[in-house]
């Protein structure tokens, strides 16, 4: 039966990862309608009493690129031999930056943020998670699609390796979503903690080379640079919109394979811990 | 004949805990959170510092056509249950098995977005109950038309007065193919007038589907419910499938012994207003006491509202003392008085001409019964109170207002005993 559910002491707690994964799937199939509504239902919202309405999609980064340009040409960066005018590079790299930061920071604060609803609804608390991602891919679009004009007016060829674009962010996506579900839990009991990861995030982006090459950093620096997975999981998208071969170094392989298992890790932990932790919010 | 197959909801002997101190609260949550993900098991079974429990074994069984009226005063646990069967809290002992699509009504109106139109909060809540966009469009005109909200549905929701959004969110809900339905703390929807089709459609979904409804409204149970669980301290002092029973239990054992009964304010659902007066005082107040003399006349003005369709209801007054002894009641059947139905609400006066009381302070208790099925219409307690200031202090609770009169007596024309 569709809607058979049993509840015990243990049920969820001896969830396996694979039951995870596949309740995560069987929770977007399901609600998929609930979860395309929401979406829709969230980014006309954030701009229904607006004049100029979703146009603020366009605007904001916009404004991003510009800012960029500004400083750039400003000369205020040294970022080191890059191939590309840094403009462009360091605009498809923050583009990147964002599209994971964005992600785990709204999920992370979805929780304490829209108590009410996880608290009351009926349906898998999940299900509001998949529908915040789902709400920032489409606003992410914008963005990437900016990153081509910007890369077009520069003038810089696109080569057939373009195609992978989607599928190296791919990672970045995965990561935003794992570190995001296991934020919005710890944001419910441990606001502290949960400050301190949010910090350590923000910081994260001055050891991903994002306004600077991957060998640009000297000292210890460079040793935490290349040892943060992000380094890797940034740097190759941005491969894929600029000229000049690309290699997929061990490092990116092994910080896509940590962060399958953290996914996994994170699913699990969720769907395991959420009603546990989220009835502290009516305490 | 039903079988263990029909059975919509199982509930077997679960308990819940919970922590009384935030801090520790937020403690064990991040307890639970590392030992969770590290795959570490822990006894829920036993209580923590600060930990108390909200709810102790409780076991009950759903089928479909069951209306189960929960009773409890406040802190019983009522709420706490219906949050566990919805899944919304964790089970720390036993299990529940749900066989059916559970659509609670304590949120009906939950995720509806103010700025966005009757109409396109429809799909949203529909698709929280599961259904697809395709079955929403075609029962869309029948939610509108049930909700009576064709002039205001392409109105964002946030013109809608409260019990419009009531409307719509029960309109939905009853529209979503439910198995069991969970009305928390009563069936606030509308007017009058919709609330007696918000009954009539549970009623008439009763074939198929289980009810479960949470109240201290003893009236709003009565009218419903077929079952009676009464709650005390999160455990199951009564069950019976006779209603009156369930409910004289509840009266006798939980409101009259409860130290809230006085702020239990839900209790007196179905009374609209009421007013207490003498020749020279009145109050609308339940704390204020008028103050009379022994032999004073006393008034009380009010209104109730029903949606029970009858011509038979009486009306009974109490008057309780400080003692909480029952020491004088006034019966509408008594004085031959009968209630008149214009309407849903009835406005009755009642006037005892002479208190022939005690010195003491007293409560009024009111009760309405509908005569067909003795099922009562309104409780409420401790509506008002008064004083009888002066006056005999005897043990006698009634000083009888005797005629006395003397005559001469003369032993030679009067006969002796």
């Amino acid at each position: 039966m569709k809607f058979q559910k049993k509840y015990s002491a243990r049920s969820k707690e001896q969830l396996g990862f694979l039951t995870a994964v596949k309740t995560f799937f069987s929770d977007i199939i399901t609600y998929r309608a609930l979860i395309w509504e929401m979406s829709k239902m969230e980014l006309k919202a954030q701009y229904k009493n607006s004049f100029i309405g979703m146009a603020w999609l366009f605007f904001m980064p916009l404004i991003n690129v510009a800012t960029w340009l500004l400083l750039t040409n400003g000369g205020i960066f040294n970022p080191g031999d890059t191939e590309v005018p840094f403009t462009v590079y360091v605009i498809i790299g923050s583009t990147c930056w964002v599209f994971f930061f964005a992600l785990q920071d709204s999920l992370a604060k979805s929780i304490v943020h829209g108590s009410h609803q996880f608290l009351l609804s009926e349906f898998p608390r999940m299900v509001i998670m998949c529908q915040k991602a789902t709400t920032h891919l489409i606003t992410m679009i914008l963005p990437f699609t900016l990153c081509f004009v910007v890369v077009f007016l520069f003038g810089i060829p696109l080569t057939p390796k373009v195609l992978l674009f989607p599928l190296t962010l791919l990672p970045l996506f995965i990561l935003g979503f794992a570190l995001g579900l296991l934020l919005s839990l710890l944001e419910v009991v441990a606001v502290d903690l949960a400050k301190v990861f949010n910090r350590l995030l923000s910081a994260m982006l001055f050891l991903t080379p994002v306004a600077f090459t991957l060998n640009h950093p000297k000292g210890i620096l460079s040793v935490l640079v290349k040892c943060n997975p992000l380094s890797y999981l940034v740097t190759v998208p941005r491969e894929m919109l600029l000229p000049g071969a690309f290699y997929l170094s061990n490092m990116y392989y092994m910080g896509v394979g940590v962060v399958v298992l953290f996914f996994f890790f994170s699913l699990r932990t969720f769907y395991a811990a959420e009603t546990k932790i989220m009835e502290r919010l009516s305490v | 004949m039903m079988g263990r197959e029909d059975i919509l909801l199982t509930v077997h002997a679960v308990s819940k805990k919970f922590s009384g101190n935030l801090k520790k609260s937020m403690a064990y949550g991040i307890a639970d959170l590392m030992r969770i993900s590290l795959g570490i098991h822990s006894r829920t079974d036993e209580l923590k510092e600060k930990e108390f429990w909200v709810i102790r074994k409780l076991s009950l069984e759903l089928k479909p056509g069951d209306i189960l009226g929960i009773l409890g005063v406040n802190g019983a646990g009522k709420t706490t249950l219906l949050r566990l069967i919805s899944g919304i809290y964790s089970v720390d002992e036993g299990e529940i098995q749900v066989n059916g699509k559970i659509v609670s009504l304590f949120a009906a109106t939950l995720g509806m977005h103010p700025l966005f139109t009757g109409r396109e909060n429809i799909y949203v809540r529909a698709a929280m109950y599961g259904l697809t966009r395709a079955e929403v469009d075609k029962r869309i005109d029948d939610i509108i038309a049930y909700a009576e909200l064709e002039n205001f549905i392409d109105s964002p929701m946030g013109i809608y007065s409260s019990g419009m959004r009531a409307r719509l969110g029960f309109a939905i809900a009853v529209h979503a193919d439910a198995d069991i339905i969970i009305i928390d703390e009563g069936l606030a929807v509308g007017d009058m007038g919709f609330r007696a089709k918000a009954f009539k459609t549970l009623r008439e979904l009763k074939g198929k589907t289980a009810i479960l409804i949470v109240s201290h409204s003893i009236s709003q149970i009565s009218q419903m419910a077929n079952r009676i669980m009464v709650l005390e301290k999160g455990e199951k002092i009564f069950e019976t499938t006779q209603v009156q029973k369930g409910i004289d239990y509840y009266i006798n054992n939980c409101v009259h012994s409860s130290p809230n009964v006085k702020d239990n304010t839900s209790a007196n659902a179905g009374l609209v207003s009421s007013m207490l007066f003498s020749e020279t005082q009145k109050t609308n107040e339940a704390d204020e006491a008028l103050q009379l003399a022994y032999g004073d006349e006393l008034g009380l003005e009010f209104v109730f509202c029903t949606i029970v369709d009858t011509h038979k209801l009486v009306i009974q007054l109490e008057l309780v003392n400080s003692k909480m002894e029952t020491v004088a009641v006034a019966h509408s059947d008594t004085a031959k008085f009968k209630v008149r139905q214009i309407g849903d609400s009835y406005r009755i006066v009642v006037v005892i001409p002479q208190l022939p009381l005690r010195a003491d302070k007293y409560k009024i208790n009111l009760t309405v019964r509908n005569c067909e099925n003795d099922l009562p219409v309104v409780i409420a307690h401790a509506i008002h109170s008064f004083v009888i200031k002066s006056g005999v202090h005897s043990a006698a609770h009634i000083q009888l207002m005797a005629i006395w009169s003397q005559q001469h007596f003369d032993p030679h024309t009067t006969p002796t005993l």
